[in-house]
């Protein structure tokens, strides 16, 4: 348990630091440009970002109840089964680019078929769409 | 009755317990480990998924974040095909406990420990920027911060250790209940306890070692002692899948940190932090609970509402007693104590996820003084199972096995590299569970090597319903699968079946929108009980 010697030096060396930290900001030598230093570091492990379009959409793409009613409609996009596009891969967002070869394959859907059997009204176009973005990132 | 003899029994297959004895048999104690349920399902399993460093030792303690950071990355390194990285962003508001200079002095000095798990220093970040890495933050923000760290699924953390301590020679058993103390006088020397077919058993030691958790008390009257807890319960709401690659936080009301992390294909968000003085057996989410926190991140991600939550988990966590603190502020930190009221008896109490390793080191130590073993802890450097090399990339297994690339990427986070043993029995690579996704060679491995006695226990060991489903498509078929390797009948079977729904019910219950009660109605009707 932390005696309170510890704490005492804790706030003391955090009072420094903060010091040092508002001078950095006064002389000018904070960083800058740091969504484009963010977007660097983690693109690499595939952290990008949703736009405010998929961001908005997304709630609506979680409605899916798995009736399976799509995939009697319009089969597989790829090699993947139609509803497991919202109940599986749109799920790990960070994993999708290398995941294309399941995206690839003979299955052209008609999503906009699929999408109007849909009972809860899943936009499985959208769907189709960012995990095929996200897949190419 | 049987009887056996063993150097050390640990007692409790959390993480905590699951270290120690991983510890101990690679120093080369003979250990039997006894879990009362299944490894991983109590306080382990409820947590937050992280590894971390502790920033907020920051203000008290800053050795502690040193040591969190250091055995964190330890962790990182002998469990890195199940850990990914946490990307936080920490949005700042009016109002808020921190404004954003206090913030940033924070992570300039938590930077300087950031290496020691192998992270990067933050990034200061505009209420612009902060809005292009993540739309769905407020337009109120002043600015936000990025900071790291690391996840896992401590259910898999927890069998690795178990599994390890197994292969350098313990024994282990799930579903064995301790029932008693083996004493003379006070001087503990074993347990009876009831093993998974239902017989009593008796187990003799020479140290005894208690890593119970929240039950912690109840063990130490059986040996006569008062050990004394301050136990707080924590539940988090389970999104249906990650809402964002990046982690955020935000202000409760009450002016506690709140997080919500993306996972591998789902989000947590929470926790709770409260006095619990119930049965950590008999938990339940309140409604209160849930409203709690989605009102911090109605003020930060305000469409977190609109989004998916599948269920809620709830746990305890075992904080070591201290008057006049307000839950929050109570240290994580542990103690091993050698109890001089109960010659033979240790308990490891406190602690948390991130410091297991450190904690069951210590535990160990303490240990093998007694036992006069001098083998020197490799646990912070050997490898966890699956952790030996790098795994494959997920298309090429994938490829090899006739699998999609999904299920192969799935699998290597639970089994690393030994992923492709799973298929070495030649069984079916259909799958039974779409949402997460797994197949029938994965589950059946789980059955035969993996400890799986329920589905509960495939639910932690492989992520069974785990996913939106909430195993409304996978459960029977299931059931069929395990059963048939663990020899249930037909009718065992369609109990195991029905007893796991209604597990899965007390945690989704609480936070069901109105696509999940569509889903429930149509999966009921689908059985037949409309």
């Amino acid at each position: 348990m932390a005696s309170s010697r510890d704490r005492a030096s804790a706030l003391r060396r955090l009072a420094t630091a903060y010091a040092r930290h508002q001078l950095r900001r006064w002389t000018g030598r904070a960083s800058r440009d740091g969504a484009a230093r963010a977007e660097r570091i983690y693109k690499p492990e595939h952290y990008v970002a949703l736009t405010p379009a998929e961001r908005e959409l997304l709630p609506a793409l979680s409605r899916c109840i798995n009736c399976g009613i799509c995939a009697l409609v319009a089969g597989r996009l790829g090699n993947a089964y139609l509803p497991d596009l919202s109940s599986a891969y749109l799920r790990p967002l960070h994993l999708l680019p290398r995941l294309r070869s399941d995206l690839e394959g003979p299955g052209q859907a008609d999503l906009e078929a699929a999408a109007a059997a849909c009972p809860v009204g899943v936009p499985l176009p959208a769907v189709a769409a960012i995990v095929r973005r996200l897949s190419n990132e | 009755m049987t009887s056996s003899a063993h150097d050390v029994v640990v007692i409790g297959g959390g993480v905590t317990g699951a270290g120690v004895a991983r510890d101990l048999a690679r120093r080369g104690a003979s250990v039997l480990l006894l879990e009362k349920d299944d490894y991983g399902g109590g306080t382990s399993g409820a947590s937050s998924w992280m590894i971390h460093g502790g920033p907020r030792y920051l203000e008290f303690d800053w050795r502690t974040t040193r040591l969190s950071c250091e055995d964190a990355g330890k962790i990182v390194r002998i469990a890195r095909h199940m850990v990914h990285r946490v990307v936080f962003l920490l949005p700042v508001l009016a109002g808020d406990k921190h404004n954003l200079e206090q913030l940033e002095t924070a992570m300039e000095v938590y930077d300087r420990f950031q290496p020691l798990k192998l992270s990067n220093p933050h990034v200061r970040l505009t209420p612009e920027e902060a809005r292009r890495l993540e739309p769905g933050l407020t337009d109120h923000l002043l600015g936000a911060l990025t900071m790291e760290e690391w996840g896992l699924d401590p259910h898999r953390l927890v069998w690795a250790n178990v599994q390890d301590a197994i292969e350098n020679g313990a024994r282990a058993s799930n579903h064995s209940r301790v029932v008693d103390l083996i004493r003379d006088g006070r001087q503990v020397l074993g347990v009876r306890y009831r093993g998974p077919d239902g017989g009593l058993h008796e187990a003799r030691s020479r140290v005894t070692v208690n890593a119970t958790g929240p039950w912690s008390g109840e063990l130490g009257r059986l040996a006569g002692v008062e050990i004394e807890l301050r136990p707080a319960k924590g539940i988090h709401i389970v999104y249906d899948r990650r809402l964002s690659n990046f982690a955020i936080s935000a202000d409760a009301v009450d002016g506690r940190g709140l997080l919500m992390v993306p996972h591998g294909n789902f989000t947590l968000a929470g926790t709770t932090d409260d006095d619990f003085y119930g049965d950590p057996d008999d938990l339940e989410v309140l409604p209160d609970e849930v409203d709690y926190i989605l009102q911090a991140f109605d003020r930060v991600f305000p469409s977190l509402r609109r989004h998916r939550a599948i269920r809620a988990t709830a746990g305890v966590r075992p904080t070591i007693f201290r008057w006049r603190s307000y839950e929050d502020d109570l240290s994580r930190r542990y103690e091993i104590v050698d109890h001089a009221d109960a010659p033979g008896l240790v308990s490891a109490l406190g602690g948390k996820l991130s410091m297991y390793r450190l904690m069951a080191e210590e535990a160990a130590d303490l240990v093998c003084r007694k036992l006069g073993i001098d083998g020197p802890c490799t646990t912070g450097t050997a490898p966890l199972p699956g952790s030996e090399v790098a795994a494959e990339p997920p298309s090429e297994l994938a490829a090899r096995y006739g699998i999609s690339a999904l299920a192969a990427a799935r699998l290597q986070t639970r089994q690393g590299c030994r992923a492709p043993r799973i298929f070495d029995a030649g069984d079916s690579r259909g799958l039974v569970c779409r949402c997460e996704p797994i197949t029938i060679a994965e589950l059946r491995n789980t059955a035969r090597q993996e400890q799986v006695r329920t589905l509960g226990d495939a639910f932690r060991r492989v992520g069974l319903a785990t996913g939106p489903c909430s195993g409304a498509l996978c459960v029977q078929r299931a059931a069929e699968v395990v059963g048939d390797e663990l020899g249930w009948s037909s009718g065992q079977r369609r109990e195991a079946a029905a007893d796991f729904r209604a597990e899965l019910w007390l945690g989704r219950a609480p936070v069901l929108d109105r696509w999940g009660w569509a889903e429930q109605e149509l999966m009921a009707g689908a059985r037949g009980r409309v």
